[in-house]
């Protein structure tokens, strides 16, 4: 892995393309939490990338590379947000549709992801960051510039949604089965 | 049911989607496209023409200087200040037999005359502005003394001394008895504007160091930029 980071800070393109492609499937799935459209997601993950590979001299390996990338990444999400959804003005509620018919302990990662693109990006970017980012309310509050009170109302608004999406689907797949 | 968050971050925290096709030929691209990167080059060598163009100047502007008829001028008023009060004070024999003659007054008229004689010669090593050059110049109380002895010579029966004056001093003797007189140019020098390179010479700053200096100063104008360009 140092080996890696040293190509890479060399512009050596062979550990460049090794290093994306050994993160680029995990990174676009984050992208795709925020970011619904694929497009958006890929010209987001491209430029994240950029920034990994002309600043990569600056990781230290304090932590892990996937931890340091994973930031860039984040950033460069949010960044996107602000700059093109308006982030944090979403209140309106959309109606939660059932993706799949399928019980919540089997769903799949694919599944998941589809139901929290569905959530409103305000709620969806607090739900984010604090449930699987795993970052505190004080610091979501600092990133996004919104107050500690406002995260923690936007990620209870996104539980509360997915729950009913949840639901939904499982009265959806009982009737099914009948 | 599970608390949800930690269904969502089990599931999703190590999912992996796989990029659409292509995606890193385009990231390959963009990372190694010369246009990125020509874009900081260029402005260098932009900035160093512009600095090179603005050295030219410079360079001209002191040559041209230097030639120019203009700047003898501050050296010649104060050549002329000092030049004057020994024009005023002829030797001691002379100024008796000035005093004596009707002709006393010609003592300042020639002492004008000289100083517009030095100023001829002076608009010559202007250019120079050393102070160790010495040319040919009437002494003044030779000048003084021509121009006296022909006037002389119509008083000369009359005035018993000043038949003695003309003895001592014959025309002849005024016409030949130049003497070399150092003058010398103290602020005849080149104004601030010029001394760049006189400064960088006592100084002791080399070009290479000014390139480099150069250099440092480009690389900070332009580092925050090139940091936002990056992204």
């Amino acid at each position: 892995m140092d080996e890696l980071v040293a190509g890479c800070i060399q512009d050596d393109p062979r550990a460049q393309q090794t290093l994306y492609e050994r993160f680029s499937p995990l990174m676009f799935a984050v992208c795709l939490r925020y970011i619904k459209e694929i497009a958006e997601a890929e010209d987001v993950l491209l430029k994240a990338f950029m920034k990994v590979f002309s600043n990569i001299r600056k990781f230290r390996g304090e932590g892990s590379l996937e931890g340091w990338i994973r930031r860039i990444v984040v950033n460069e999400s949010l960044m996107y947000l602000r700059q093109n959804k308006g982030l944090y003005l979403t209140v309106d509620v959309e109606s939660a549709k059932a993706a799949s018919a399928v019980e919540a302990d089997h769903l799949e990662a694919a599944d998941l992801l589809a139901l929290v693109q569905q959530l409103p990006v305000g709620y969806r970017t607090v739900f984010n960051l604090y449930a699987i980012e795993g970052y505190a309310h004080a610091e979501i509050a600092t990133m996004l510039s919104i107050s500690e009170g406002t995260s923690k109302s936007q990620l209870s608004r996104a539980k509360t949604m997915l729950r009913n999406m949840l639901s939904t689907q499982n009265n959806v797949r009982k009737d099914q089965i009948g | 049911m599970k608390e949800i968050e930690k269904l969502f971050e089990e599931k999703l925290k190590h999912h992996q989607v796989t990029p659409p096709a292509g995606s890193w030929e385009k990231l390959h691209s963009q990372l190694h496209t010369p246009a990125k990167r020509s874009l900081a080059f260029y402005r260098k060598i932009a900035a160093s023409v512009l600095l090179l163009l603005a050295a030219a100047v410079v360079v001209y502007l002191y040559l041209n200087k230097a030639v120019s008829p203009v700047t003898p001028d501050i050296a010649v008023k104060q050549e002329t200040q000092q030049i004057i009060p020994k024009a005023d004070q002829p030797l001691a024999e002379e100024k008796e037999i000035l005093t004596k003659l009707p002709m006393a007054q010609q003592d300042q008229q020639s002492a004008k005359q000289q100083a517009v004689l030095q100023k001829k010669s002076a608009g010559k090593p202007a250019g120079k502005t050393d102070a160790d050059d010495s040319y040919l110049v009437q002494k003044p109380w030779t000048k003084v003394s021509k121009v006296a002895s022909q006037s002389f010579q119509e008083l000369a029966l009359k005035n018993d001394a000043a038949s003695q004056a003309i003895t001592d001093i014959s025309p002849a003797d005024a016409l030949t008895s130049y003497q070399p007189v150092t003058i010398v140019y103290r602020d005849a020098k080149p104004e601030k504007t010029f001394g760049l390179f006189s400064y960088l010479k006592s100084a002791n700053i080399s070009l290479s160091e000014l390139r480099q200096t150069k250099d440092e100063l480009i690389d900070k104008a332009f580092s925050s930029k090139s940091q936002e360009a990056g992204r």
